[in-house]
């Protein structure tokens, strides 16, 4: 009696989850540290706090552990443990000129001021399985970064801040001025507001910043390919680390609590005939950690969704917004696992009812 | 994860209260009692409802005669909700048991967010004056039993501040939602799906 | 082009759990923070004052995935406290896994007193079914909703559907009726069928068959509504007029059950689950609301299973 299995629950639920902890731990090989995660798989790490929307390393280190490297599932973990948190207060907003770049890069322009700066990126790697990390020495691996970090000593240390690159365009008036809020003079929150369309654009950029990797990816590659009119030309891609300053609330005076990594990118496309003057549009993206595809994914969006009227689902604001994030998308796609007997039987009984009517058209019976 | 089964003394009032403030928008024109804080009186009732609802996401306003004051300062202390203009406020308290008026500036929402209309909390007297002027009001629609209306449980609310509700509400769903509270505890919603006639 | 290594902010603590807040007080009482709690308590608030409108609210991450019941479980940690009884169901079962983890939950985060007596219960958390047993006056019956919006049916837009709200245009839900007419002779919709609340607006009664319906018209408990995932809130105040979406020559018909009774207590005129053995390939049915089924069995012991209850197949 196959559906009467989903009951009977309790002991069932205990046993799935012991299995589970099987499948993450049970085998012979030595047991995952936090640390090891937040270190060497850091680019899953980063993944996991943009999505999850808290900039928390270890604690995102342990939700990948946990979910066994299902990135879904350790963001969910990680954004469900957020909303337990108070909200202490706001920070001060940042300017990302003032970024501390490993790696700046502009597709647009040959050389740019201050240089282009390609930092760490297997962007030129030959994506050949490396057989020598099967048995990688410690000594090894060690003596070759000791042996870079002494050849880079050697090189000038990179300025404190770098020019933006659209700034040059933006002074030779080519670039149409778009504003983070949109129509709103106030700032969304999307944590505590279900959003109302056309949400501002402060919404639209909270939401694409938290949204899963892979559904951007798949959205902003439509309207690439043919399915909407974005040619985005990469102006500047950043990646590197931002001060967060908080005002003190004690003495008012402004000061660093730290610092967060963050991926930027900002993409240039002309506008289209229907959207006036022969000038340039900026799509902006910002995400947490290192997460090159998801910038540049969220900054055609971004440009996508300024039109006015969408000619392609990447282009409609309130089809894109709805459907980006993973912890909603995940959470529906798998509750059709959940029993839904009774409705089935609901169904069922309208199905009969219709075939057992006379006077069907032949070609429907049976 | 840690277990936490107590609930601290402030948070078990304002889920009590909470239950009891459900009740009579679910059932206007009865009558449920909130438990008030200590040392607010007369408005305790209405520092226990907007103890449960207020914080710092909300505006509100307070209109009135000469204890509009000390009302606004018990709201503001025990919820550190902002103080806004009467036309955009979430929240608008009459220290006393009519709105001058008021009740017609506050804002009953957009054709398509008809809840962000405001709730009004009418603050009347221990002891009123006039109390046969309920049975000239009959209540119906949603939350009332009896088809042909029921007579308002609560008395002292004025015949006027009834056809000002009829008024600011007739184009439902946009409107306002009011509680009608009194210094003892007792409490009597009327939701902007009540239809109100007066006789 | 100057490489550079790139480095952390700061040194890692030593101790990785260093960073971690204590364990001890994370997790307040009901889970939900008091902040939280106003916000959706103030939303119910006003679904309750506009019948069958959706309210929308900053929905919160729960540690249950959206779509599993986040929303009914949001109103539940608004709602509770220590006086109450809770009873949790999943397709009318009080066993259901999914139910089983809900009920967990809360009584883990607030220590309630649970129960599978509709009758005891003060609060009841609810996935596509209601209870047979008539619901009291002072019982609130709290419903999970996957898709809150009724005209998602005909219009996939967010924007328009509020628009039509807003107007009391129905004519597109009417008209797709009207089609399914046309074409089968007969309203195809299953369960989640549309329903017009308070004669004013047109509502999404979550996805309970057709045989629930009638209880929600005029019923005399409280009904709340939430979608987490949509984060929307509505509700049925009690004695409020709900009618199903019909036509005067197409009556709404729940569903029928051909006078079948339940194979275990023996009632009839209760939904019915319809089972498949294995073996015999034979049909029986059972009451879908085992609670209630319980509660028969036991007090009409003399009444036992009847074969009547099953069919073949």
């Amino acid at each position: 009696m196959g559906y009467v299995a989903v009951r009977g629950g309790a002991a069932a639920i205990e046993n799935a989850e012991k299995f589970s902890e099987v499948r993450r731990a049970g085998g012979d090989a030595t047991l995952l540290q936090p640390e090891q995660i937040r270190e060497q798989l850091h680019l899953a790490v980063d993944r996991v706090m943009g999505e999850g929307s808290l900039y928390a390393p270890d604690l995102a280190a342990l939700a990948f552990k946990q979910a066994a490297g299902d990135t879904f599932e350790a963001a969910f973990i990680l954004r469900s443990y957020r909303t337990t948190l108070p909200r202490l207060g706001y920070s001060e907003p940042v300017a990302t000129e003032g970024m501390r770049v490993i790696r700046r890069i502009s597709a647009a322009f040959k050389d740019i001021p201050g240089g282009q700066i390609l930092g760490p990126t297997p962007d030129y790697t030959l994506r050949l399985l490396d057989f020598e990390l099967q048995d990688e020495s410690v000594s090894q691996t060690r003596q070759r970064i000791q042996q870079l970090l002494r050849d880079t000593e050697r090189l000038q240390p990179l300025p404190e801040r770098f020019p933006k690159v659209v700034e040059m365009l933006r002074r030779e008036g080519l670039l149409v001025q778009r504003h983070a809020s949109g129509e709103d003079p106030g700032l969304a929150d999307i944590t505590r507001q279900a959003m109302a369309f056309p949400a501002p654009r402060s919404a639209q950029l909270q939401t694409l910043a938290r949204g899963e990797t892979g559904g951007m990816l798949a959205l902003a590659y439509s309207n690439m390919r043919g399915y909407g009119s974005v040619h985005p030309v990469i102006g500047e891609l950043r990646v590197g680390f931002l001060p967060v300053p908080f005002k003190n609330p004690r003495t008012g005076s402004v000061e660093c609590i730290g610092e967060v990594q963050v991926t930027e990118a900002e993409v240039i496309a002309r506008l289209t005939a229907a959207e006036g003057s022969a000038r340039f549009s900026l799509g902006y993206g910002l995400c947490f950690g290192h997460n090159e595809t998801k910038a540049i994914a969220m900054a055609v969006l971004d440009r996508a969704m300024s039109g006015g009227e969408p000619a392609a689902p990447s282009e409609d604001q309130e089809f894109v917004l709805t459907h980006v994030d993973g912890i909603e998308s995940m959470g529906f796609c798998n509750h059709y696992k959940l029993p839904h007997y009774v409705t089935f039987q609901s169904e069922l009984d309208r199905l009969r009812r219709i075939q057992a009517r006379p006077g069907r058209p032949k070609d429907e019976q049976p | 994860m840690r277990e936490a089964h107590s609930m601290n003394h402030d948070g078990r009032r304002s889920q009590k209260n909470y239950r009891n403030l459900l009740q009579a928008l679910s059932r206007p024109g009865r009558v449920v009692r909130l438990d008030g804080p200590d040392g607010v009186l007369p408005f305790a009732a209405a520092v226990a409802l907007a103890e449960c609802l207020l914080d710092s996401e909300v505006g509100f306003c307070v209109i009135g005669n000469g204890s509009a004051q000390t009302l606004q300062t018990a709201i503001a202390g025990a919820t550190g909700a902002r103080t806004e203009r009467l036309e955009a406020a979430d929240f608008v308290f009459f220290s006393e048991a009519g709105s001058r008026g008021g009740a017609r500036l506050a804002k009953r929402g957009g054709p398509e967010s008809p809840e962000d209309g405001a709730t009004l909390v009418y603050c009347l007297e221990s002891q009123p004056a006039v109390v046969r002027d309920r049975f000239r009001v009959r209540l119906t629609g949603p939350g009332i039993p009896e088809s042909s209306g029921i007579v308002p449980e609560i008395s002292g609310i004025p015949l006027e501040e009834f056809q000002e509700l009829v008024t600011i509400n007739a184009d439902y769903p946009l409107g306002v939602d009011a509680f009608f509270v009194r210094p003892s505890g007792e409490v009597m919603g009327l939701p902007r799906s009540t239809r109100i006639q007066v006789r | 082009m100057t490489p550079r290594m790139p480095s952390r902010a700061s040194a890692p603590p030593a101790d990785w759990r260093d960073s971690l807040p204590p364990a001890e007080g994370r997790y307040s009482y009901a889970f939900l923070d008091e902040g939280a709690k106003r916000e959706i308590r103030r939303r119910m608030l006003k679904a309750v004052a506009i019948p069958g409108c959706q309210v929308p609210f900053g929905s919160r991450e729960m540690p249950i995935a959206r779509g599993w019941g986040t929303g009914g479980l949001q109103l539940t940690l608004a709602l509770i406290g220590p006086e109450d009884v809770l009873k949790v169901i999943d397709q009318g079962a009080d066993d259901s896994v999914n139910a089983v983890n809900i009920k967990k939950f809360v009584t883990r985060v607030t220590g309630v007193a649970v129960t599978t007596d509709t009758a005891a219960a003060t609060l009841i958390q609810t996935r596509h079914r209601i209870p047979e047993e008539p619901l009291r006056p002072n019982q609130l019956l709290i419903f999970q909703v996957p898709i809150p919006e009724p005209l998602r049916l005909v219009e996939p837009s967010e924007r328009e559907t509020r628009r039509m709200h807003a107007e009391a245009d129905y004519s597109r839900m009417w008209l797709y009726l009207y089609e399914d007419i046309v074409k089968f002779n007969e309203i195809t919709v299953g369960a989640r069928y549309p329903v017009l609340v308070n004669r004013r607006h047109l509502m999404d009664p979550s996805p309970i068959p057709r045989w629930d319906l009638p209880k929600l018209d005029r019923g005399e408990a409280l009904f709340l509504f939430c979608a987490g995932r949509e984060k929307r809130i509505y509700a049925v105040p009690p004695y409020t007029e709900v009618q199903p979406l019909a036509f005067e020559d197409f009556a709404f018909r729940v569903e029928a059950f051909a006078g079948r009774r339940c194979a275990r207590c023996g009632s009839v005129g209760t939904y019915l689950d319809e089972v498949i053995d294995d073996a015999t390939g034979r049909r029986t049915y059972s009451c879908s609301d085992t609670a209630f089924c319980e509660k028969a069995l036991r007090g009409n012991s003399v009444k036992e299973a009847r074969p009547s209850g099953e069919d073949r197949a």
